[in-house]
């Protein structure tokens, strides 16, 4: 029987980062997938990125993923979003060409010693004393491993509605996986379904865009990786639409037509991915929903509908589009769809991802409830991580809340569980003003680095950046501008001019200057990168917010610190609500601040919890007498 | 869960006793304990009639009712039995019951209870508490309204559109392509104004509402001999004491607390206002002072035998603007001071003119008294916060907001300034022992975004 350190199933956005990641660290990988044709395949949108999702690749990145990196080779147009808000929320997003970053993709595996990169079908996990021993393909071969990540996407039992036609396949018509959900069940997995969807692709040249609002890149782009200091490319632009009164009639007189609305699915949707007639019906007095036109690529004249997701009949998906503006002679190329699939509740696996139960078998992706490739990859990556740290014995790598947007998502899905398809937010990183995209470098780095998985490239790049950062507080708390140079600057600005000379700090600090201003009269100014000045200025701009933050992340640690012991009796705390004790025995949470986000439990079953904790230790603590 | 038994019932000589249970043992204790016609378990919710016996002794004649959960008080079951009010009565019942294994409840468990089981939010188990403690009818009804919960559902409110905030700066960071029309700062922050005003109108009132539940201090202030005591003790004996305590040496302040009409009022009898050497003497007029700068109505009183002293006109420079009566002492020995040297002082209803040997006067006293009283409550329409706890969230809930109107007036991007608000949402649910709503709900219950 062949053997391998680690089994990665899937080789999607998960997959693919689980396999470098464990590989990179001196694992032998198998990463199997049901078609080699769709390694790092992008069923959805050819985007990478958004709010909140930005920063999740810039931190597979810099820990040392690959995601930002084959982003920004296929790259075709690049958005900063959110620049008029706060530096925290500045997000960053970039259209790519989806066939060429499957290539890239497929080409970074190939060329990674250590990966076996293999087509095949995982028909069975085989575990044994409620240890992972290996897996069982379809065609009976079984391989043995030491650690196995379930990473299966949206492909287990994947069933897809347009209208009233329903077929059994995957993603863009691929091959589904429908023996392994019975394995999962086998083995006491409660699986769920959920359900996802997707808009049409229309022809590029049936676009009448000269009536379209114009959506172009930015004037410099910021590249996703932090080892690229810029990106050179010749952009292309997508372009706005707007629904109208006609679209809505068409789609409330067709209602029952749609899959989502005539009951065929069952699987539950997500919300922030609504399909239009989801928004059209629920938001009946909004009179227009916008719509974004993006390229699928360089090679491809297939243009991304965004906005416009659907299950109803390709019939009526043509005639709703053909009363947009613009889209009067849409040829529909693909009809939009919705698709159902099998996934695991969450709260199974610990914050590395590990199911609680089986020993070795770890989950990272869609397979565990969430949506969108960079929260794949992300977990990937950490599923990836801990498989190496488990086979050296080491302690498992875990992220905080207060260090990262990956620790956002992996214990809300762990510790809340999930009863939608889990997209990340901005909103959702309650520490977010230190969780920077410009900075994930700065907190993340170092820990892939002690792990082993960043190179010494990116390690010197980052303690360069570093020492830049140092070296620029330093000069703007040293330099003075001298009033003859400052007060014209100031009166003209409409403010009142000074009596001593100010250091450059001072200047800084103030809400109607900034670098750009005082680009004139800063004579020291040396010749740094921009996001050295960028990142000074958000540290002295927003001073106040960020040391409040840090001292929210000092009670939030406290709570963290205070570890709940595994064989706590929950099912006979006195006090705790019936709910609470349930779910606090099922999650076994590691530490009060995690038994505090479980939702159903109350902050009244938190004191409870806290009580039974500190008689515990008191009881601990009682000297026995002789 | 355990089965605890109270005896709830105030020590002291009653007609009637009630000893409460709450637990899963509640009917089984009945069960074994009660004897009569009709058992109350099989008849839940009906007072029934009967005896409690204890190895064929019968200890006491009763009425008892079972109450099954989940709608009693703490969700739990209860049994409740009302005994004669005789001590020695009601707790050889009281033996026999935790004789079956029933623990003693701990201070506040009942109340506990019911807000571990969420039956009450916290404002509401607090409140609780202090109807226990009220001392008087009126500081009865100021706990009452909180049981009704006037704080919480005001509090209540304002959270409610504090969430409304971080909901659209969610809205907006999220989804900055789609909701630019949705979220404007000048509304974050007009909202903003309009919490912090109703947030400080709780505040200002917490105060009343803590003289509300303890009564009402009113210190008598006057120079030595003008009748000081002879106020106090002629006030106490018209009205209900209802508890008498004098510490230390007679220099020191005396405080007596009654009932008038519905009002709890502390009467504080101060020592004479005057400058001395003597030590202890000192001590006392320093307690004076303070008792002055505590209070929240003064008796200044006067003697008709004697002219304006000048540490008399001191004193009513130094309290001008506060509630305050001034009355002239001993008028049927006549003197010199009339009304009139008063007025500049005070408005005309303000000053009153009694003899206190004579027992005249001393009902328009209290009845001026009383309107400044009122007046006082009247101001206090507002919800009132008698904790200290509460009033501390809301006080630091206030100052999160202003911060987050300050930022915003320093042109701060909002997605910074929803760490403020954020910090009153929170300080605010902690009034209430509430934890937060998923602030994604209310973009998605709200707002039309995704893709």
């Amino acid at each position: 029987m062949k053997h391998y350190s680690v089994i990665v199933i899937g080789a999607g956005h998960a997959g693919v980062e689980a396999a470098l990641a464990a590989a990179r660290l001196g694992e032998q990988v198998l990463l199997l997938s049901l078609s080699l044709d769709a390694v790092a395949f992008m069923p959805c949108n050819p985007s990478i990125g958004g709010t909140g999702k930005g920063h999740l690749v810039r931190e597979v990145d810099a820990l040392g993923g690959e995601m930002g990196l084959n982003t920004d080779r296929v790259t075709i147009q690049s958005k900063m979003l959110n620049t008029a808000k706060g530096p925290a929320v500045h997000s960053l997003r970039a259209q790519t060409d989806k066939n060429a970053y499957h290539t890239q993709m497929k080409q970074v595996v190939e060329d990674q010693e250590g990966i076996h990169l293999r087509q095949g079908e995982v028909a069975e996990l085989l575990v044994a004393d409620g240890k992972i021993q290996g897996v069982k393909l379809r065609t009976g071969e079984e391989i043995s491993a030491d650690i196995v990540i379930v990473a299966t996407g949206t492909y287990l039992k994947a069933k897809i509605f347009i209208g009233s036609y329903i077929e059994n396949i995957g993603p863009a018509g691929l091959k589904p996986a429908n023996l392994l959900s019975e394995s999962l069940k086998d083995l006491g997995f409660e699986l769920r379904r959920f359900k996802t969807g997707t808009p049409a692709r229309i022809h590029a040249d049936s676009i009448r865009t000269e009536v379209l609002t114009l959506h172009p890149g930015d004037e410099k782009i910021t590249p996703f990786s932090f080892m690229n200091d810029s990106l050179d490319i010749e952009q292309v632009p997508c372009h706005i639409g707007y629904t109208n009164e006609a679209t809505h009639e068409l789609i409330r007189d067709n209602i029952e037509r749609s899959a989502m609305y005539g009951g065929a699915i069952e699987g539950t949707g997500a919300r922030y991915c609504p399909s239009i007639e989801d928004k059209v019906m629920r938001f009946a007095t909004k009179n227009s929903h916008q719509l974004f036109l993006e390229p699928e690529g360089l090679t491809t004249k297939e243009v991304y509908v965004q906005g416009m997701s659907s299950s109803l009949p390709e019939d009526i998906q043509e005639a709703f589009l053909k009363t947009i503006e613009g889209l009067e002679h849409v040829q529909v190329m693909r009809p939009g769809y919705a698709i159902e699939y099998d996934c695991i509740d969450s709260t199974e696996l610990t914050l590395w991802l590990e199911s609680k139960r089986i020993d070795g078998l770890f989950f990272a992706g869609q397979i565990n409830g969430s949506s969108g490739y960079e929260e794949a990859a992300a977990m990937g990556l950490m599923a990836g991580i801990n498989a190496h740290l488990k086979r050296q014995g080491k302690e498992p790598f875990t992220l905080r809340r207060d260090e990262a947007y990956i620790g956002v998502l992996i214990d809300e899905l762990v510790s809340k569980g999930t009863h939608e398809p889990y997209r990340m937010m901005t909103s959702r990183a309650e520490y977010r003003l230190i969780l920077r995209q410009d900075n994930a470098d700065l907190r993340l780095t170092q820990k892939g680095y002690d792990i082993g998985l960043v190179t010494q490239e990116r390690y010197e790049k980052m303690i360069d950046k570093k020492r830049m950062i140092e070296e620029e507080m330093q000069r703007i708390k040293d330099a003075r501008i001298p009033l003859e140079k400052i007060n014209p600057l100031l009166i003209s600005l409409g403010q009142k001019p000074l009596d001593h000379t100010p250091s450059l700090e001072s200047l800084l600090r103030r809400s109607e200057l900034n670098y750009k201003i005082l680009e004139e009269i800063d004579e020291t100014r040396t010749n740094v990168p921009q996001y050295i000045f960028d990142a000074v200025q958000t540290q002295i701009k927003y001073e106040g917010y960020i040391a409040k933050q840090l001292q929210q992340v000092e009670h939030f640690r406290q709570l963290e610190a205070k570890k709940l012991p595994q064989d706590f009796d929950y099912l006979n705390m006195e006090g705790l609500r019936i709910e609470a004790k349930e779910k606090l025995d099922r999650i076994r949470p590691s530490s009060l601040g995690q038994a505090s986000r479980i939702s159903g439990v109350s902050p009244a079953d938190i004191a409870v919890v806290m009580v039974q904790l500190e008689r515990r230790s008191r009881e601990r603590n009682t000297p026995t007498l002789p | 869960m355990s089965t605890i038994a109270a005896i709830s019932t105030a020590a002291g000589v009653a007609a009637l006793g009630i000893i409460r249970l709450s637990g899963p043992k509640s009917g089984e204790i009945l069960e074994t304990l009660f004897r009569g016609p009709r058992s109350p378990v099989k008849n839940p919710r009906m007072l029934c009639y009967g005896h409690i016996i204890e190895e064929d002794q019968v200890l006491d004649e009763v009425m008892a009712v079972f109450l099954p959960a989940p709608h009693t008080f703490t969700t739990e079951d209860m049994a409740e039995i009302t005994t004669h009010g005789g001590r020695v009565v009601m707790e050889s019942v009281y033996a026999a019951i935790i004789k079956e294994g029933v623990r003693i409840a701990e201070r506040g468990e009942f109340t506990r209870r019911a807000f571990l089981n969420g039956r009450l939010d916290l404002t509401q188990a607090e409140a609780i508490v202090e109807l226990i403690e009220a001392r008087t009818k009126r500081g009865a009804s100021v706990a009452l309204s909180h049981l009704e919960g006037d704080t919480a559902r005001e509090v209540r409110r304002l959270r409610e559109e504090l969430l409304t905030i971080l909901a659209k700066i969610a809205l907006a960071i999220d989804y900055p392509e789609e909701s630019s029309d949705e979220v404007q700062s000048d509304d974050i922050e007009q909202a903003l104004q309009s919490i912090d005003h109703f947030l400080e109108e709780l505040i200002k009132n917490a105060q009343k509402g803590h003289m509300m539940a303890e009564g009402l201090r009113v210190a008598i202030l006057g120079r030595p001999n003008v009748g000081k005591s002879s106020l106090l003790n002629a006030l106490s004996r018209r009205n209900r004491s209802i508890v008498t305590d004098i510490p230390g040496t007679t220099r020191d302040t005396i405080e007596e607390t009654i009932q008038l009409s519905d009002f709890p009022l502390i009467l504080i009898d101060t020592a004479g206002l005057r400058e001395t050497d003597d030590p202890v003497e000192i001590l006392g007029v320093r307690r004076s002072r303070e008792a002055l700068a505590s209070a929240d109505m003064l008796l200044v009183l006067f003697s008709k035998e004697w002219p304006l002293q000048k540490e008399e006109v001191d004193l009513l420079e130094s309290i001008q603007g506060r509630p305050r009566l001034l009355i002239i002492n001993k008028t049927d020995l006549g003197g010199v001071l009339e009304r009139e040297d008063l007025l500049p002082y005070a408005s005309e209803e303000q000053v009153l003119e009694l003899s206190i040997t004579q027992r005249s006067g001393l009902e328009a006293l209290e009845k001026a008294i009383l309107k400044e009283a009122g007046d006082l409550e009247e101001e206090a329409h507002t919800p009132l916060i008698a904790s200290v706890r509460q009033k501390l969230e809301i006080e630091s809930a206030a100052a999160s907001v202003k911060e987050a109107l300050d930022a915003m007036t320093s042109s701060l991007p909002y997605d910074y300034v929803e760490v403020d608000v954020r910090g009153a949402y929170d300080a605010l649910g902690r009034v209430l022992g509430e934890g937060s709503a998923d602030i994604i709900d209310e973009v998605f219950g709200r707002f039309c975004v995704g893709k």
